[in-house]
């Protein structure tokens, strides 16, 4: 193998003399390989330079056929474009949805940010019949609430009923109208728009309805309307309240259904507001059900037990108007203030029937029927010095100082007659009496009775001296400062000896 | 079973015999008195079919040459339609491709048949079998012969719409990916 490249051997000078032949050799034998080495690496690098020529040659050309691809294929796609998305929106109108809808925010966002008068002028349809509808149901409201005023005043049994309202926390107007006419809520459909089929419905018990009928009718009725009175501008307002007799139905709509309300009595304000809400909820939570359903969808489990909450916290709201109106603090003064003049009539009250406990004695013995006739029977003349009765032993003696205390028995019982009563009778001599005197300003009767005439005033510290006694009346006497004696019956009560409590020591029974 | 409830609606000329079609279907009984009906009138009926327990909401609509507005608006979300013919006027088959036209523009899906009513009237009968059937070919629906008045056919017609409408929602529920 060695031999055979010979032929291809480089040619090297001969040299100058025959001696240089070994060298050459040894050259040859050492470099021969390289040699070929060499050769081969320069074939291959004129190979990789055709190669090199020959791919530029293709790019270029790929570079063309992509240039002149861009052009037929845009055009294309750009025709086919919207009739392929409307396609997809038609098929697949829920995964379309899905994927467009985080980009519509923002597209929106950036649209608002770069040209919100053109966007306004767009929406501006759409906003204004949304705030002309909440503003008028608001002046709706306002109306209602001044008309009940306005009925509820200027009346006294309404001024009175009024106060009443006012302590309880509602307004009158609201109480009377409540007493009227109450507010129910019999029942409540939710209504497909488009095929006016019913996607739920709700009563209470007892209310019997045809509910697929009427939702049919009620969205036939208010096709009817809409097309027969919408204006020539094209706006299309809905019907969104029919009245028959006492019954009310109150229509809120969204996009895909409607919510009919059917009640009695006077709508209550907020009424509306609170549809809808509940509509735009609705349609928030269930768009896609309520667009899509086309009869053959279980929905009506699904949206009943919502209609039947709005119902059942429609009517709570109505029964309960403490909620509505929470007592402020003019209502908390006006109950205070109530409960303190209650407090007072219930102190007085007390009073009145402790001090009639306490002037009943007084009554009582006051009675003429309570003592005796003409019993009463007098005792001894003044100048009686008498005998003291061995048992009179209440009697003062002129030197010791008298016993207040009644003996243990006194003993003078009534004797068969009078007279011998009389006798019997203790009776202080004159000499003993000064020191009995009035402990008040006192009145003299004729008779000891409270009912019999006042004669005399007796004032407060008169010496007086007992003549008789008859129960708690004690008969004396006294100096009018005339020169004169007079006597007339006193109540004992306001009589003192030497300070203390004058008890009568002799009384007669009858 | 699955209970659906769709709408259907009775198309038609004044006078052809919707409302007594209607009447017979739902009550069982007809009434020889003329009846015309004025704007919208609705009545339910129940079938069962197949697996289905249907209730129909049939709107019977008011007839006349008049395409109103009102009617477009009545005939949104319907899921079929009866296209009511006299046999005994032909120009009341005239005004069914209308109809159908009408229905169609506002509701694509909807399941039609064309009914060819009062056959017992024999004597007066103008329209015949064969121009029927090439009337519903023209309007790409089915096709039956009714009498209100005998009740004659009248059930099947209806059976024969509920059909067509399950059927049709029961692929529409199978071609939907989200289903």
């Amino acid at each position: 193998m060695d031999s055979a490249p010979s032929e291809n051997r480089p040619q090297t000078p001969e040299p100058a003399n025959g001696q240089s032949e070994p060298l050459e050799s040894l050259r040859e034998i050492l470099l021969r390989r390289d040699r070929v080495r060499v050769q081969l690496l320069e074939a291959q690098a004129a190979q990789l330079e055709e190669q090199i020529t020959a791919l530029q040659a293709e790019l270029a050309e790929l570079q063309v056929r992509i240039a002149l691809s861009d052009e037929t294929l845009i055009p294309r796609v750009e025709s086919g474009f919207p009739s392929l998305t409307h396609k997809a929106v038609t098929n697949h109108a829920n995964e379309m949805a899905e994927a467009i809808g985080p980009i519509i925010g923002q597209a929106t966002r950036v649209q608002i940010r770069d040209s919100p008068d053109e966007f306004a002028e767009a929406l501006s349809p759409i906003i204004l019949k949304t705030v002309l509808a909440v503003v008028r149901d608001a002046l709706r409201d306002l109306q209602r609430q001044i008309d009940s005023r306005l009925q509820t005043s200027a009346n006294w049994p309404r001024f009175v009923r009024r106060s009443y309202a006012r302590i309880r926390g509602i307004s009158p107007g609201e109480l009377a109208l409540r007493d009227g006419l109450p507010f129910y809520v019999h029942q409540a459909f939710l209504i497909q728009h488009e095929s006016g089929l019913l996607l739920a419905h709700y009563a209470h018990e007892g209310v019997g309805t045809d509910s697929d009928l009427v939702s049919g009718m009620l969205t036939a009725i208010r096709d009817f309307v809409q097309d027969s009175f919408s204006s020539a501008q094209g706006e299309h307002e809905q019907l969104d309240e029919v009245v028959y007799g006492n019954q009310h139905i109150v229509i809120r709509g969204g996009a895909y259904a409607y919510v009919a309300l059917v009640f009695e009595g006077i709508e209550p304000a907020g009424l509306r507001s609170q549809l809808y809400r509940f509509v735009t909820e609705l349609h928030a939570d269930y768009g896609n059900e309520l667009r899509s359903y086309d009869g053959g969808q279980a929905v009506e489990s699904l949206f009943r037990p919502k209609l039947g909450q709005l119902v059942t916290a429609i009517n709570q709201t109505e029964t309960t108007p403490d909620e509505l109106n929470p007592v402020d603090r003019t209502q908390q003064r006006a109950v205070i203030a109530g409960g303190c003049l209650l407090l007072l009539l219930t102190i007085t009250g007390c009073f009145f029937l402790w001090f009639t406990i306490r002037l009943l004695p007084l009554a009582i013995y006051g009675l003429p029927t309570a003592e005796p006739p003409i019993t009463i029977i007098i005792t001894a003349t003044p100048t009686a010095t008498a005998i003291p009765s061995p048992t009179a032993t209440q009697t003062p003696a002129p030197t010791a100082t008298p016993t207040a205390e009644p003996t243990a028995t006194p003993t003078p019982q009534p004797t068969a007659t009078a007279t011998q009563t009389a006798t019997a009778t203790a009776v202080p001599s004159a000499t003993a009496t000064p020191v009995i005197t009035t402990i008040a300003n006192v009145w003299t009767r004729p008779d000891p009775d409270l009912l019999a005439p006042l004669e005399v005033a007796l004032e407060e510290g008169t010496p007086v001296t007992v003549l008789a006694v008859q129960g708690d009346w004690v008969l004396v006497e006294w100096d009018n400062q005339n020169g004169a004696i007079d006597s007339g019956w006193v109540f004992s009560r306001w009589l003192a000896i030497d300070g203390a409590p004058y008890t009568p020591q002799v009384s007669e029974e009858p | 079973m699955r209970t659906v409830q769709k709408k259907v609606c009775m198309l038609g000329d004044f006078a052809v015999g919707k409302t007594s079609t209607v009447q017979r279907f739902v009550e069982g009984i007809f009434d020889d008195r003329y009846l015309s009906t004025i704007g919208v009138k609705i009545n339910r009926k129940q079938l069962t079919v197949d697996d289905y327990v249907a209730t129909l909401l049939i709107w019977d609509l008011a007839g006349g040459d008049d395409f109103s507005s009102v009617t477009q608006s009545y005939l949104r979300g319907a899921s079929g339609a009866l296209l009511v013919c006299d046999v005994t006027r032909a120009e009341s088959l005239a005004l069914v491709e209308r109809y159908a036209a009408q229905i169609r523009s506002v509701t694509p899906s909807a399941s039609l048949i064309l009914l060819g009513n009062k056959i017992d009237l024999t004597a007066q009968r103008t329209v015949s079998d064969s121009d029927l059937e090439a009337f519903s070919k023209r309007i790409n629906c089915g096709w039956l012969t009714t009498s209100a008045k005998t009740g004659q056919n009248v059930d099947q017609a209806f059976v024969q719409l509920t059909l067509q409408i399950i059927a049709k929602s029961h692929l529409a529920e199978h071609d939907d990916p989200a289903t």
